[in-house]
């Protein structure tokens, strides 16, 4: 049998035409066919390991803001309310720092609203690492 | 019983009808598996990510052209695909060039006397050619092995989303992994390949 037929097997694209044991044989005497048979194995592994990576807890918060952005436009008068947004960031990260009792009651909505306000009137996405390092977005 | 996608129709209506809030349903419901297939395209969870908002601010934007006549998740796939697949050309013409723009030097793989740095060099090494492998493939071809690979979408699902027949989609699967494997192939050198396998096996 020829390696061709190998490399179809060791790729799946042949099936009970060559058995395990008749390729598990050639393998040991063949380098070329053991390489592509590591090479696929490991492609496997590429595959599951990027198939197994979890989208960012913040992505719905993320795509909602800028849904509520694009549904609504930019406005003005949503300056003045930025300001108030930071403020309220700001009042979060402190009252964090300083009261563990205040942690307890600081849900994951609340956290994610936080986020949501500065997803809708920025575009800094640097922001989910902020807080996804800090303490009150823990439960 | 009602079918799931009768749900989804359901959210749409609900959507058009100036509910914006119900469309979080819809990213709730999809937005791993559509991120999954943009890591199939992107291979990078940063990328993969904000590409998988693109796509969703992409579909609310054009809810008004979707006329219901494929499920609303096959509808929602085609336009991944598509975003995908243009975002991940995109990338590679950047990638490029930043390739090049450092000392105007294709950087070599380097290999130094540590045998343990030496098999982490050559693993990412092996990781890079395998994501070229996949990135190679045509179009339809590439379409079709992440649809497989990355989402686990059986045949008829695909050859809904691809447009295709069964028959179709079969085939096209088909010459996807042969052509992997011919990619694969070709990548094979022995300096790369060699060396993992010994500190695998
Ligand atoms: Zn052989």
């Amino acid at each position: 049998m020829e390696c061709k037929q190998y490399e179809q097997a060791i790729a799946g694209l042949t099936e009970g035409v060559i058995s395990k044991e008749t390729l598990l044989a050639h393998l040991q005497a063949c380098s070329s066919c053991r390489m592509l048979y590591n090479a696929w194995a490991f492609a496997g592994e590429v595959i599951a390991d990027e198939k197994s990576a979890q989208v960012s807890p913040f992505i719905h918060t993320r795509i909602m803001a800028n849904v509520g952005k694009r549904a609504q436009g930019a406005h003005g008068w949503l300056q003045g309310v930025a300001l108030a947004r930071v403020a309220l960031v700001w009042f979060a990260l402190v009252a964090g720092l300083f009261g563990g009792w205040w942690v307890d009651g600081f849900n994951h909505d609340d956290g994610k609203q936080a986020v949501y306000i500065d997803y809708f009137y920025t575009d800094r996405m640097s922001i989910e690492s902020g807080w996804l390092n800090n303490d009150f977005y823990e439960e | 019983m009602k079918h799931p996608s009768s749900d989804d129709l359901e959210i749409v209506a609900r959507i058009r009808a100036g509910d914006k809030e119900s469309f979080s349903a819809l990213v709730e419901k999809y937005s791993q598996r559509v991120f999954q297939s943009c890591m199939g395209f992107l291979h990078d969870t940063d990328e993969a990510a904000d590409l998988t908002q693109e796509v969703f601010v992409k579909v609310f934007e054009k809810l008004g052209d979707f006329r219901g006549e494929a499920s609303f998740s096959t509808w929602l796939y085609r336009i991944t695909l598509n975003m995908a697949l243009n975002h991940s050309r995109k990338l590679k013409l950047k990638r490029f060039f930043y390739r090049f723009s450092e000392d105007g030097q294709r950087p070599e793989l380097q290999l130094t006397n540590d045998s343990s740095a030496d098999s982490g060099i050559i693993r990412e090494e092996q990781r890079q050619l395998i994501r070229k492998c996949v990135d190679k493939l045509p179009a339809m071809q590439r379409k079709a092995f992440i649809l497989n690979h990355y989402q686990d979408m059986s045949n008829s699902e695909m050859a809904s989303v691809l447009r295709l027949s069964l028959k179709a989609t079969e085939s096209l699967l088909f010459r996807a992994r042969s052509r992997m494997k011919t990619e694969l192939k070709k990548s094979l050198n022995p300096e790369i390949w060699s060396v993992s396998n010994t500190n695998k096996q």
